[in-house]
């Protein structure tokens, strides 16, 4: 029953696409009634996927094992949250949802974008509506997730034992709306390119669009670095894994399209540009669903690897990349006037930002295909070392971390340049000052690399903040009152650049100073650790609902006391017989301590013991950084709210 | 300076930055890439190359002595190569399985200082499955 409903949910849903696609492009009727119909469409559209998607997850929480796919990837005993969240952990599901994010996007641009006029509307209606026909084709033909299957077998597999986390209900999702958030951006990108006439409203159109993916995705990566991090029990936080390349670039160039937005808003400069940026932001999407789906590299991600729908997903890829590039050379414009150069502008280093941040993509890109090109060429099978990403992204950091607080500190228009440099350097003495009596408190044997890199980290942090004492501080009561109102997404901003200082500050750290020991202990060993003393205490167990953990438990000791027990386990699945090692973190202020435990015997263990000083940083920053955006969006609206001036 | 020159300066220092970008990227390529191979590709006089060598685990070849030392062979049903590693083995790493070490060879003993076995029960790394389908 479910299979039959579901099939026909689908195709309901892909007959309304059809409709709305030809009501947007009929010459038959009027625009109001075209607009009327295609909206109208658009909203079934949405429906029938929302209700395939329940329906679906119906079938999973009522183990419905009809279906393949619940099959494949569930069981009667799995707790009912990872039923519910299950839906997503496989192949099919995870298109599923993909498109039902697609649909909600549209269901958002028809219901809420109401003074977008009408043709444009219409347009970007349709651009949508053809990424979700392509994709619901692809799910149909190559991934459906309701795919029946006779006899009923009495329990399913279940899900793989790795996904059975936390990390599973939020990490695909909000990475989904990040990715999939720039669909609409691409469509409302293409939708402006096809008017001859540009009004120049569009960027404040798309730049929700552009801030809100840019969120999702930010707090998508982190929650999955986060995953990966005590999960997969080797503690590193960022692997330059294909996959989590794939959700890199989108990123990198969705920062650079924030920034491009907010040049063209204030100046008028660089509109082709901009609009390259939100189609190319959506094709790294779909490339890294593409890679991703296809499985042609090997990564942690890979479900399972199937070539035909690499190939679909390549076909539906091209086309969209292909029109879009078309539709872009063909409506490129000749700048209308150029403007006076002048280096010590906001605009030019926005420029420069976005300079940096495509190369930084490039570098990113290549060294995550080329062991596709090296092996289509000579056959080789090679594999690029984590490496090769460390030494090119390291002097591109270097060089973004150096500008990153001397743009915001300059004007779009006016002479601020006396005034940033006094501002710029009361930052740097500052800088210097914490650096020095860090390095006087704290290490004493940094080396200057490091040391270069933490500097940076803190110069962007703390000409943040110096950032936001008022310009002129005999104005300082005016400036004061317009705090409430025009600043505060200036407020927002300030706090995403810090955020990042955070960040790089937590990833320089833990990465130079972490302290590493893979040991064997026997029952009453101690060891030390940094500041710390680790004692082997023995083990017990512990009954989860569909496993049982073997507890290793250890005494975190410092100064002689006690001040935390650490229990890093093995998880027995009961069904499956999968064993997973589960990872005990103990925080200490910003301080992680960090055990896996390997092989168990009645004497003795192996432990991995790791010291990680600031690694929380790292995702601290990550979120504040989404936090700032996110702030900002939510005042800019407040401000310029219905006028849209 | 008009503003034709200052643009000039800018653009031309952006692609002097590119082709030193495009330098290092070269540089840092050739020295981290690491080649796989299956354990009857295997050159073994290519000492003190770090290298990926990946197949089966052979049943039975696995051995711990009593510290973090682990010695097992991989093998292709053609070839077989001797690993040591020390460390702890990833969840899913069995014997009869496959598995991918990255390491370097030392004495025609190959030397591992990483286990790669992030996959599932039913998921072959996808080189290992390919060097082992013309096997």
């Amino acid at each position: 029953m479910i299979a039959l409903t579901g099939n026909l949910l689908l195709l309901f849903a892909l007959l309304s696409s059809i409709a709305t696609l030809f009501f947007a492009k009929t010459p038959a009727i009027n625009e109001h009634k075209k607009y009327k119909f295609a909206c109208l469409f658009g909203i079934f559209q949405f429906l029938f996927i929302l209700f395939s998607y329940f329906l679906l997850t119906y079938g999973f929480v009522v183990s419905d094992f009809s279906l393949v796919t619940v099959w494949q990837n569930s069981e009667i005993q799995k707790p009912l949250i990872y039923k519910i969240t299950g839906v997503w952990g496989n192949h099919e599901g995870s298109m599923l949802l993909w498109l039902l994010i697609l649909s909600i996007c549209l269901f958002f641009i028809i219901k809420y974008d109401g003074k977008i006029p009408k043709h444009v509307q219409l347009n970007t209606i349709a651009i949508q509506t053809s990424i979700i026909f392509a994709f619901l084709l692809f799910i149909l033909f190559t991934s459906n997730p309701f795919a029946l299957q006779l006899p009923i077998p009495i329990d399913g597999i279940g899900l793989n034992t790795l996904l059975q986390d936390p990390g599973l209900i939020i990490h695909p999702p909000l990475l989904y709306i990040g990715y999939v958030g720039y669909s609409v951006l691409f469509s409302y990108s293409v939708a402006i390119m096809l008017e001859n006439k540009l009004t120049d409203n569009w960027a404040r159109w798309i730049e929700k669009w552009a801030y809100i993916s840019w969120i999702a995705l930010t707090l998508g990566i982190c929650i999955g670095s986060w995953w990966a991090y005590y999960e997969l029990g080797w503690g590193g936080w960022w692997f330059w894994d294909p996959v989590e390349n794939a959700s890199l670039l989108p990123w990198i160039t969705g920062t650079a399209l924030i920034h491009s937005l907010l040049n063209y808003k204030s100046t008028g400069q660089h509109r082709d540009w901009t609009l390259l940026l939100s189609i190319l932001t959506f094709s790294f999407s779909l490339i890294g669903t593409f890679l991703v789906r296809s499985g042609i590299l090997t990564s942690v991600h890979s479900f399972a690897s199937d070539p035909q729908r690499g190939l679909w997903i390549l076909i539906i890829l091209s086309f969209f990349i292909f029109f879009s590039l078309f539709i872009f050379l063909r409506n490129l414009q000749k700048e209308s006037e150029k403007k006076d150069f002048v280096f010590l502008r906001r605009g030019t280093f926005i420029l420069i930002n976005n300079y940096l941040l495509m190369v930084s993509v490039v570098v990113i890109f290549f060294g995550m295909m080329y062991p596709l090109l090296l092996e289509a060429i000579t056959g080789d099978r090679i594999t690029v070392g984590p490496k090769y990403f460390n030494i090119v992204i390291a002097p591109l950091v270097i060089l973004i971390a150096i500008l990153m607080p001397i743009g915001p500190n300059l004007s779009w228009k006016d002479n601020w340049t006396q005034l940033a440099v006094k501002r710029l350097m009361i930052s740097f003495v500052i800088t210097i000052f914490l650096i020095i009596s860090m390095q006087l408190v704290i290490y004493e044997n940094a080396d200057a690399f490091h040391l270069l890199l933490i500097s940076l980290a803190l110069w962007i942090f703390i000409a943040s903040i110096v950032d936001l004492l008022p310009r002129n501080l005999s104005e300082f009561r005016i400036e004061f009152s317009g705090l409430k109102r025009k600043n505060l997404p200036i407020i927002g901003s300030r706090i995403t650049h810090m955020a990042f200082g955070i960040m790089l500050f937590g990833i320089i750290y833990a990465s130079a100073y972490s302290e590493n020991k893979d040991l064997k202990m026997n029952l009453g060993d101690k060891i030390q650790i940094d500041r710390f003393e680790l004692q082997y205490d023995g083990f017990g167990t512990h009954i989860g609902e569909n496993y049982d953990d073997l507890q290793i438990n250890f005494s975190l000791i410092k100064d002689d006391k006690k001040i935390a027990n650490m229990t890093p386990a093995k998880r027995f699945f009961r069904k499956s017989g999968d064993i997973t090692t589960e990872a005990s973190i103990q925080k200490y202020y910003f301080d992680h301590m960090y055990i896996t435990v390997g092989e168990v015997q009645e004497q003795f263990i192996y432990a991995s013991v790791s010291y990680k000083p600031f690694v929380r940083f790292i995702w601290l920053g990550g979120f504040l950084m989404a936090f700032g955006v996110l702030f900002k969006t939510i005042f800019r609206s407040k401000i310029f709210g219905t006028t849209n001036a | 300076m008009t503003n034709k020159a200052k643009r000039l300066y800018f653009y031309t220092t952006a692609t002097l930055l590119s082709a030193l970008a495009v330098a290092l990227v070269l540089i840092a390529l050739d020295e981290n890439i690491i080649y796989f191979y299956s354990p009857s590709e295997v050159n073994q006089s290519e000492a003190a190359t770090l290298l990926r060598v990946g197949g089966l685990v052979k049943d039975g070849s696995l051995k711990k002595d009593s510290d973090l030392g682990i010695k097992f062979i991989i093998e292709d049903n053609i070839a077989e190569v001797s690993v040591i590693y020390n460390g702890i083995l990833p969840d899913l790493f069995r014997e009869g399985q496959g598995v991918i070490a990255e390491g370097k060879f030392i004495d025609n003993l190959f030397i591992a200082n990483e286990i790669v076995a992030k996959h599932d029960e039913n998921y072959m790394p996808k080189e290992v499955y390919e060097s082992l389908k013309n096997k």
